[in-house]
């Protein structure tokens, strides 16, 4: 029942997606050509990669508000340590150091009993400090050759990030639908109490799911890093807020047990092919925020509501 | 006669022992700042601690009564940012319109009002009838209230009457801030009586558990829609003092009040899961977040620094209320 629930609305969100996409290839003719849907992959990319812990977050039942700012500091270090210790040494200590703020998120959550927004929000205060004195309050550095051409590479005539987005992309989707870890995860978002008493480890589950989160945001750093050939502060501040719509455009509830990565990169994709439709409607700031939010309340109504209370 | 107020103390202290711990805190913040400060004891000092804090705590209060509720608003900065772009442009047409800068800035006043408690009622409605999570709806409408502000306000500015400003952040009698006034009157007029309506206790009961709520006859939905039109009602009144001391509209100005007014309200020992805490934590929590930051200048610790320590704060404050919580248990248990 529950899968059959998710099926229809998974495929809501992919009809959803494909009617904006028509919408757009209409308004603007070249949005139909290779080359922009390329450059909107890439674009995606980034957001979907770090969608991606926040997606494994939210099927917890939790929410990581400090993916943003991993995703900054991740950028930043790597530029730097590009520059002074080599390439593969920046990028290993930077994944490292996204896995222990990750974890650190998860040990404040299950430890010390601290709800995942406030802890999730004072380590992004945290972070955004340590941003500021690692860097000195000007980021350095510059991404090396190889991961530049990890996401502007072409490999058969596909640029190389998006189909680093699809490997891990397919990961995600194997591990949430076909293990026991994924199943594992659904579980707590629908009842931790009920997933420890079936003796599921709520506490290494949880550590473990936001370790990745951090995880996946300083990856996604690490790509835009790539993609740009340098790292600034406030990098990732513009992809908070949608890394949490493209999981709720995507279908999964916001509450837990509810979901999955499959809509989430159509709500991904649903994200900057709006955004295209407002660059060729030249709608300013102002109108690209109203229109964003009136979009995520739009896709709530339609899958996002709750039963009615009955006594 | 006596007993009675014994009894009500007992209450007032059963009530806000949540609290306790933000007040600890702040009394040693306020230790710190009188010693590293000579001007603390003087009018200006009194004057200037008092504008920082106000606006976070009426903001804060906003963001009490939604998380009562055991909801969440994370519409509030932009609530204030909108009703602060308002205010600053509408201020000098409507004085000219009506021929008077003191009718002008009520008209204004009353305007500002009733766009923020419109704002929150329009959260109320789509949280209330859509059955739709508060978090994600008010994520969404911060959305669309921050580009109406753009709309209205593309780059900061506008005019702010002097008076307006002279009344709302001076003082009088010399010594008394006038926004400290300005914080009593607000919590005397509209909490207190709110605290003791039927509408507070039903927040307070919701907050609690919601089902028991509803079987015991609370109107759930209709008490919700007030709350969140409420909220949006306090954010206009922060945005209003927020006009008074910037004398300017920032659409994008009031970001990191959202933030800050949940984490003064979780240092002030108000829960996220609803039905425990009140206005007296949640002011304390507004009141440290504001004075570290001053402290912080004063002791020349560089900017880079401001927001980790007002994390690890936030973290601490609810590491040792866990403890507090842990030893209660066990006195209970023992």
């Amino acid at each position: 029942m529950i899968k059959k629930l998710s099926l229809t609305t998974t495929a809501r969100v992919y009809v959803m997606m494909i009617v904006l996409y028509l919408m757009s290839g209409l308004m603007e003719k070249n949005y139909f050509s290779t080359e922009h849907i390329m450059q909107l992959l890439v674009m995606a990319s980034f957001l979907g990669i770090l969608a991606m812990g926040q997606t494994l977050v939210i099927l917890t039942g939790g929410i990581d508000l400090s993916v943003a700012y991993t995703l900054n500091l991740g950028a930043v270090i790597v530029t730097q340590m590009t520059v002074e210790q080599g390439g593969v040494t920046a990028v290993v200590t930077a994944l490292i150091l996204g896995l222990v703020i990750g974890a650190l998120n998860g040990a404040g959550v299950v430890y010390l009993k601290i709800s995942p927004m406030i802890m999730t929000l004072a380590m992004s205060s945290i972070l955004k400090s340590a941003t500021y004195v690692y860097t000195d309050g000007t980021p350095k550095g510059a991404a090396s050759d190889w991961m530049k051409y990890m996401v502007t590479g072409s490999f058969m005539g596909i640029k190389i990030g998006i189909l680093v987005w699809i490997v891990l992309a397919a990961a995600m989707i194997v591990i949430l639908g076909k293990t026991t870890y994924g199943r594992k995860i659904f579980a707590i978002g629908i009842s931790p109490s009920v997933s420890h008493l079936s003796g599921i480890n709520n506490k290494f589950m949880l550590i473990s799911v936001y370790a990745l989160s951090g995880l996946f945001a300083v990856l996604a750093g690490i790509m835009m890093t790539g993609f740009s050939g340098l790292s600034y502060l406030g990098m990732g501040d513009a992809l908070l807020l949608p890394s949490i719509a493209a999981v709720v455009i995507g279908g999964s509830s916001i509450m837990g047990g509810r979901g999955g990565y499959v809509g989430t990169i159509a709500g991904t994709i649903i994200i900057y092919i709006l955004s295209s439709i407002l660059t060729v409607l030249d709608m300013k700031d102002a109108g690209r925020q109203i229109i964003y939010g009136l979009v995520i309340l739009a896709v709530l109504f339609m899958y996002g509501r709750e039963k009615k209370v009955r006594v | 006669m006596k007993l009675n107020q014994n009894k009500s103390l007992h209450i007032f202290l059963k009530r806000n022992k949540e609290a306790v711990l933000a007040y600890i805190i702040l009394f040693i913040v306020l230790v710190l700042f009188a010693i590293n400060q000579n001007d603390f004891f003087t009018r200006y000092g009194l004057q200037s601690i008092f504008n920082q804090v106000i606006t976070l705590t009426i903001a804060a209060l906003a963001q009490t009564l939604v998380i009562l509720t055991a909801g969440i608003d994370l519409s509030i900065g932009a609530m204030v940012g909108l009703t602060n772009s308002i205010a600053a442009t509408i201020m000098a047409p409507v004085s000219q319109a009506v021929g008077g800068e003191g009718p002008g800035v009520l008209f204004t006043v009353l305007i500002v009002l009733t766009v923020g408690g419109l704002a929150g009622f329009i959260n109320g409605v789509i949280i209330v009838a859509g059955r739709l999570q508060p978090i994600i709806v008010t994520l969404a409408t911060a959305s669309i209230y921050t580009g109406i502000a753009l709309y209205i306000r593309p780059t900061p500015g506008g005019t702010v009457s002097m008076r307006y400003t002279e009344i709302l952040t001076g003082r009088v009698l010399t010594y008394i801030p006038m926004s400290a006034i300005v914080l009593a009157i607000f919590i005397v007029v509209v909490w207190l009586p709110l605290r003791r309506s039927k509408l507070g206790q039903s927040i307070y009961a919701i907050g609690g558990s919601e089902y028991s709520a509803f079987v015991s006859g609370i109107n759930v939905n209709r008490t919700k829609l007030w709350t969140y039109t409420l909220a949006g009602l306090f954010s206009a009144f922060a945005g209003l003092l927020l006009t008074a001391q910037t004398a300017s509209g920032d659409p994008l100005g009031s970001g990191l009040f959202t933030l800050n007014s949940i984490a003064a309200v979780v240092l002030g020992g108000t829960s996220l899961f609803g039905g425990r805490g009140g206005y007296m934590g949640t002011a304390a929590g507004a009141a440290i977040l504001s004075l570290v930051l001053g402290l912080l200048i004063f002791w020349g610790v560089p900017s880079f620094y401001q927001n980790a320590v007002q994390g690890l704060i936030l973290i601490l404050a609810l590491v040792v209320g866990l403890l507090q919580g842990i030893r209660k248990n066990k006195v209970e248990a023992g």
